[in-house]
């Protein structure tokens, strides 16, 4: 009996079939105690649970909503158009970082000494100061000295920036825009297919496609004859001051500005070191031996060193893009009303469902976090080296 | 016809001025008419703003005063707020006639490296394993209080820069060997381990840190027995550490994975079994290489201390923010700029030194042939 015992445990698979099971036993042990204490606490405090609450009144205003919503809609609609509100601050916050990043980045390569420096300076400062210090900065100290609507600055009559925020022209869509819409897609697809196919015919025959610019042209030529078709059917709304207030236009409130700001600033500083990395990180003899072949310096930069530099940056910088939408959440603390604002601040407060909310905040975050990451997966896989692993 | 060179041909001249300062001052200023044009446009930015920023911080600065009827609003930089509230800044409110506690405990923290390093002989692992608990735990005794005679000071007069640098050290202090152990579970060859481990790690890295920290907040009394309360700054640490853990595993995971693959082999080879393989040949050289992830970590860990003042807690953003809504500075948006300044250089002390440390450790540490 004993040997028999001891016989199984010498064996490697039934050893660690005892531990896994082990461990299984012990997680959903500690996940039931869990929730049995915040059960029983639940009762005790006689706090509603489940998710009917999402249906009921909000009762409360949103400043910031791109679709119709008032203090009659529900909870669940409040939640969406919070959620709405952090997405667009994190797509822009992603495009005017990236951008942003890219002049850092070509600064910090720059010829010139003092461009270097000043740009190594404007990294270090911004990199090295926690972010929700940077949006104070921004909120209390920098926009509060803008001027009031009567003087608002002006950048040719088009857009304004006061003490109320930053007031932008709108596009409206007449007639058609369903249409135009289409072709866009339709000249997408079309250049899609192009360059697949130029791409195949060069790995094949060793030489470019001739044709390929007829199926650029079409892609590009295509939405602007669409536009001219229907007779422009897009114009401004240009924001304009009338007697006390700006009329028409898109008005964006003074947390969503310096949040960008702060965000854009503080991640252009990732970002930059992540491209400066890249580039650098291309081994020399690579550049000497485009050179050698002729190439020219804007070739070489194009056709070899992007191309691999590209391998090396798009990982960080996903994950930097991951860490912005996930540090947009601070734009709660200065009242931008994003899902953090919505979920932990309002509806907690009214209904005291924290665990349903808490469920709905983590796992929305995590859903987008998740998703960036599959992303990434599928890029990693589309541009890895083959021929040799 | 042969090519031989049968005479020495003579060397020539170097270029012209090479290696002087005026040809530096050409190669990396003034190389192309575009270059010039940068460089004077630049230069021109550079002084000029050089110039306003010492007008504004120094010159027309105001460095003394108790409201904030002593900072103007055509004066510049007004100190005045930091001179004024600077031991609330620094200590939070912690009692006066105690700070000298504070001041112990923090030399203590400052003994610890070196004492750590003089740790000599043939009780150097013991020495230096005893000296780890020991300090740490006699400086949170002497900040905490309420045994040997010493007056208890509750949490919530902790504040400051006092409370940043608290924080950050413990959720530094523990999320590295959690960390640790959860990097090594990721890599275990059980399966069910290597579940948790990968779910509890991408968990929270994907969710922000405040709202960890706000969920912590609100919800750990719903997962405790009625009747215990735990301490706010404690649930915060306690956030802090599991929230960083994930990011040290990630840390670990990478410095694991730079360890070739020969090293375990040979390890095994030898006949090491797998906590001695782990202890004696990969996590010696696994740790060695997370030194510059985890300095990064570390750092982003203090920065990250400022989200506790969302949450109730006056560190050193929080106590700042609390004395500028105070009505005896209510006023000017000038005081904004000057405190939130004050706190970013503060910051940045901290920081930056830590990445410049950082780098040292990093050459002193490279061993690469």
């Amino acid at each position: 009996m004993m040997s028999t015992l001891s016989r199984l445990w010498g064996h490697s698979t039934t050893r660690s079939l005892i531990y896994q099971s082990a461990i299984v036993l012990l997680v959903s042990a500690a996940v039931l105690t869990l929730i049995q204490t915040a059960t029983n606490n639940l009762q005790r405090l006689g706090i509603r649970t489940g998710f009917e609450f999402l249906s009921d009144e909000a009762g409360f205003v949103i400043n910031q909503a791109l679709f119709p919503y008032g203090p009659t809609s529900s909870y669940g609609m409040a939640i969406l158009v919070c959620l709405v509100n952090t997405l667009i601050l994190s797509l822009l916050g992603i495009l005017t970082s990236t951008t942003l990043g890219f002049f850092v980045a070509i600064a910090r390569l720059s010829r010139n000494w003092l461009l270097r420096a000043l740009a190594s300076a404007y990294v270090e400062l911004f990199r090295n100061v926690p972010l929700l210090l940077q949006l104070f900065f921004w909120y209390f100290a920098t926009l509060r000295l803008l001027p009031g609507k009567r003087e608002s600055l002006s950048l040719f009559d088009l857009i304004y920036l006061n003490i109320e925020g930053l007031f932008v022209p709108a596009p409206v869509f007449g007639q058609g825009a369903a249409l135009i819409a289409g072709s866009i897609l339709v000249s997408t697809v079309i250049a899609g297919v192009t360059l697949k196919f130029a791409r195949q015919h060069r790995e094949s025959t060793g030489k470019p496609f001739q044709h390929a610019r007829y199926g650029y042209a079409a892609a590009v030529l295509l939405p602007i004859a669409t536009l001219a078709a229907l007779d422009f059917p897009i114009s401004w709304d240009v924001p304009v001051f009338k007697r006390f207030n700006f009329e028409g236009g898109f008005a964006l409130q003074p947390e969503f500005v310096a949040m960008l700001l702060a965000i854009t600033l503080y991640n252009a500083a990732f970002i930059g070191e992540i491209i400066r990395a890249g580039i650098m990180s291309v081994h020399k003899g690579q550049r000497e031996a485009a050179r050698s072949i002729g190439l020219t310096a804007r070739e070489v930069y194009t056709v070899v060193i992007i191309p691999q530099a590209m391998r090396l940056i798009v990982p960080p910088l996903t994950n930097q893009y991951l860490n912005l939408t996930k540090a947009t959440a601070l734009a709660a603390a200065i009242g931008y009303p994003d899902l953090f604002w919505a979920v932990g601040g309002s509806i907690q407060a009214q209904t005291g469902q924290i665990l349903e909310l808490q469920a709905i905040t983590l796992s929305t975050y995590l859903a987008i976090s998740l998703l960036i990451a599959l992303l990434l997966n599928w890029y990693n896989r589309a541009t890895r080296l083959r021929g040799r692993s | 016809m042969s090519a031989t060179v049968r005479k020495i041909q003579p060397a020539q001249p170097p270029p012209v001025g090479s290696g002087t300062r005026i040809s530096w001052l050409k190669e990396n200023l003034f190389s192309s008419l575009w270059n010039t044009a940068v460089t004077l446009l630049l230069g021109w930015f550079t002084v000029h703003f050089t110039l306003t920023v010492i007008d504004w911080a120094l010159i027309d600065a105001v460095w003394h005063g108790e409201s904030a009827d002593a900072c103007p609003r055509d004066r510049g930089a007004c100190w005045a707020f930091v001179t004024a509230r600077w031991q609330q800044i620094i200590y939070g409110q912690y009692p006066g006639a105690l700070l000298w506690r504070v001041h112990t405990a923090f030399a203590l923290a400052l003994v610890l490296p070196f004492a750590f390093r003089l740790a000599r002989g043939r009780h150097q692992a013991g020495i230096r394993a005893t000296v780890l608990v020991i300090l740490p735990v006699m400086a949170m005794l002497l900040l905490s209080g309420g045994i040997l005679g010493l007056e208890k000071v509750p949490t919530d007069q902790w504040g400051g820069l006092m409370l940043t640098l608290v924080i950050a050290s413990i959720a530094i202090v523990f999320s590295i060997p959690l960390g640790l152990v959860l990097s090594l579970a990721r890599q275990s060859r059980l399966p069910a381990l290597r579940l948790v481990a990968v779910g509890f790690i991408e968990f929270w890295r994907g969710v922000p840190l405040i709202v960890v920290l706000f969920a912590f907040v609100s919800m750990l009394p719903l997962f405790v027995p009625e009747g215990r309360n735990i301490d706010i700054l404690v649930r915060t640490v306690i956030a802090f550490a599991i929230f960083n853990s994930a990011y040290m595993a990630e840390v670990f995971r990478g410095g694991l994975q730079s360890v070739p693959r020969g090293q375990y082999e040979a390890a095994e080879a030898i006949g090491l079994d797998y906590w001695k393989t782990m202890g004696l040949v990969v996590l010696p050289q696994a740790i060695r290489n997370s030194v510059p992830a985890l300095m990064n970590t570390c750092i982003s860990i203090f920065k990250e201390t400022t989200l506790v003042m969302l949450i109730g807690l006056s560190d050193l953003l929080g106590v700042i923010q609390l004395s500028l809504e105070d009505p005896d500075w209510l006023g000017p948006t000038h005081i904004y700029g000057s405190a939130y300044l004050f706190a970013a250089l503060l910051f940045f002390v901290f920081t930056y030194s830590m990445s410049k440390y950082s780098l040292r450790l990093e050459n002193r540490m490279n061993v690469e042939h």
